[in-house]
């Protein structure tokens, strides 16, 4: 028996041998390397030498506004964006389950096709159009509203044109899990509802609402922390993180200090503080999930 | 349930909105993208080009080394898919039907990977590759990419398995098939539609990929699609016609692949998240 079982555990220990080997070299290698450097002065455009400087760079995030304000400007534009995508996502999924008699099957699958658009598009497609969009003299968007508004290199305003970006992009994300939430949604109990003499609201409010919340809270979530940690595409087209550094999200902060001013012992800090805040945030999630 | 005239007429104004929110930058792309350089800069802006023209598609080829880009490309993301599903799948399998002493401790770790920013990786993976003289090479981005790929598969996939019939296996095993044989003839062949959506996504980041590719690639040699239309703003001169061109023609595939296979797309997009 116990050979049996040897045999059954050599079969699983080789079936994910590549993928733990892969894993140990490119996720944990890294996550530790991060963790190294973030303790050492590293500028490998200079040296090769990795020197020691204890906890510098992590006192330096404290102390230096650059990391504070991408702290700020990435947690802002996650929660404004993923609040309007929620609520717009919402509507509109509630809308299309309401007009479901009305629509015919062939117009859902239409308009299925026409809503997954912006969510398959490349973020750099997205990013490249939006960009023309709003360009101040021969944008579309100026040219509607018969304005000269300067979306982008106004830093008050720049950070919410990338929200509306994002917005138009990730919303149908959650059309389509809204969609799904609220069609299993069981129909007996709105038409028990009904022949109660219960008002459409009342109908929302006890009925739809309760049973589709929990699942707003997970995708919202999901949804917040996919933002959270990866906005770059975006930014990057649109406004570099300028005008200034005015949406300098952390994920572009990141890869410029690394890449660009070639500082790997500054930039592995902010990675390991930019995984730690997430870890945080998302630890309870996911184990809520398992 | 019977709805009035004016409800349906309210209805469809309400659905034609939606819809022109939703295609307006789309159609704006494509648009620009066939006009000629002097409707581009003309005020007011015209939706509907005055004189259609393909240059900025064979400028792409002629003057932005589309015809290396692309291909890049395209490796990278059907690389990234065959590594990223055949590692992810023969994992998966292991993670659900044998436990072993690390197991748990691995697997959760594959969960954390989707907390993490990809850009945390960008530093440690660059002088990692600078260490193996592998920068500018295809290989680092795809590494690069299958680090965000290979944990969804091997989720998805293990949950897949979790929920698959023992009964048939157990039989199979009597007649004593191998593990691998099972998981080759008996469990594959029905777990296609599963398969199809984890390859659609990891295809799709592929893809898509920017970061890795901006970090990794320096000569057109390794540079992606996406890296070429975003250099097309040289800081002295945006090449907005082609530019345009660059991302409707980049959007063509994974479009039409959407329209072609909706299902699996919808429902890798609400696999991630309600489970």
């Amino acid at each position: 028996m116990s050979r049996i079982r040897n045999r059954e555990r050599r079969i699983g220990i080789f079936l994910i041998l590549p993928c733990l080997l892969f894993v140990l070299a490119f996720v944990m290698y890294p996550l530790f390397r991060n963790i190294f450097l973030s303790f050492h002065a590293y500028n490998p455009l200079h040296s090769l030498e990795t020197i020691f400087v204890g906890l510098d760079n992590y006192r330096w995030l404290t102390t230096e506004p650059l990391f504070l304000n991408s702290l700020y400007v990435t947690v802002l534009f996650t929660v404004v964006s993923v609040i309007f995508e929620m609520f717009i996502g919402f509507f509109v999924a509630l809308f299309l389950v309401r007009m479901k008699d009305i629509l015919s099957k062939w117009v859902s699958r239409f308009l299925t096709s026409i809503f997954i658009i912006p969510w398959v598009v490349p973020g750099i497609s997205a990013a490249v159009a939006w960009r023309m969009l709003y360009h101040p003299t021969f944008g579309p968007i100026n040219a509607m509203l018969g304005k000269n508004i300067m979306w982008l290199s106004n830093s008050s305003l720049s950070l919410f044109s990338i929200v509306i970006a994002d917005v138009w992009k990730c919303t149908p994300f959650f059309i389509f899990i809204f969609f799904a939430g609220m069609m299993s949604v069981p129909i007996e109990q709105f038409e028990a509802a009904r022949t109660d003499g219960a008002s459409m609201w009342h109908e929302f409010r006890y009925i739809m609402l309760p049973s589709i919340l929990p699942l707003m809270l997970v995708a919202s979530a999901f949804r917040a922390i996919d933002a959270f940690t990866k906005i770059f595409d975006l930014v990057y087209v649109l406004t570099g993180g300028g005008p200034g550094r005015a949406t300098e999200v952390l994920p572009l902060l990141i890869y410029k200090t690394g890449l660009k001013y070639f500082r790997f012992g500054t930039a592995s800090t902010l990675a390991v503080v930019a995984i730690l805040i997430s870890l945080v945030f998302g630890m309870g999630l996911l184990k809520r999930q398992r | 349930m019977k709805f009035s005239i004016t409800k349906k007429i309210l209805v469809i104004i309400l659905i034609i909105i939606l819809v022109g929110m939703t295609l307006f930058p789309v159609i704006w792309m494509v648009s620009s993208s066939l006009k000629v350089d002097e409707e581009i800069y003309k005020i007011p802006p015209t939706w509907i080009p005055e004189k259609f023209t393909l240059d900025h598609y064979s400028d792409l080829f002629s003057r932005f080394h589309f015809g290396r880009y692309l291909p890049n490309s395209a490796i990278i993301a059907i690389s990234t898919t065959i590594i990223s599903v055949m590692l992810g799948l023969l994992a998966a399998y292991g993670f659900s039907r044998y436990s072993f002493p690390g197991c748990g401790a691995l697997l959760f770790v594959m969960l954390l990977v989707r907390l993490f920013t990809p850009a945390a990786f960008v530093v440690p993976l660059y002088d990692m590759m600078r260490w193996l003289g592998l920068v500018d090479t295809l290989l680092a981005i795809m590494i690069g990419v299958t680090i965000m790929n290979l944990p969804f598969v091997v989720w998805i996939m293990k949950v897949f398995f979790d929920d698959f019939p023992k009964e048939l296996e157990d039989a199979a095993k009597l007649d004593g098939m191998s593990s691998l044989r099972i998981l080759a003839s008996i469990i594959l062949p029905l777990a296609t539609p599963a398969v199809a959506t984890v390859a659609l996504f990891s295809f799709n980041v592929g893809w898509n990929d920017f970061l890795f590719s901006l970090s990794f690639s320096q000569t057109i040699r390794s540079m992606t699609a996406t890296v070429g239309i975003a250099s097309m703003d040289t800081g002295y001169k945006v090449y907005w016609g082609a530019m345009m061109a660059g991302g409707a023609f980049l959007s063509m595939p994974i479009v039409i692949i959407a329209f072609v296979l909706q299902k699996y797309f919808v429902k890798g997009l609400t696999m991630g998240s309600s489970r």
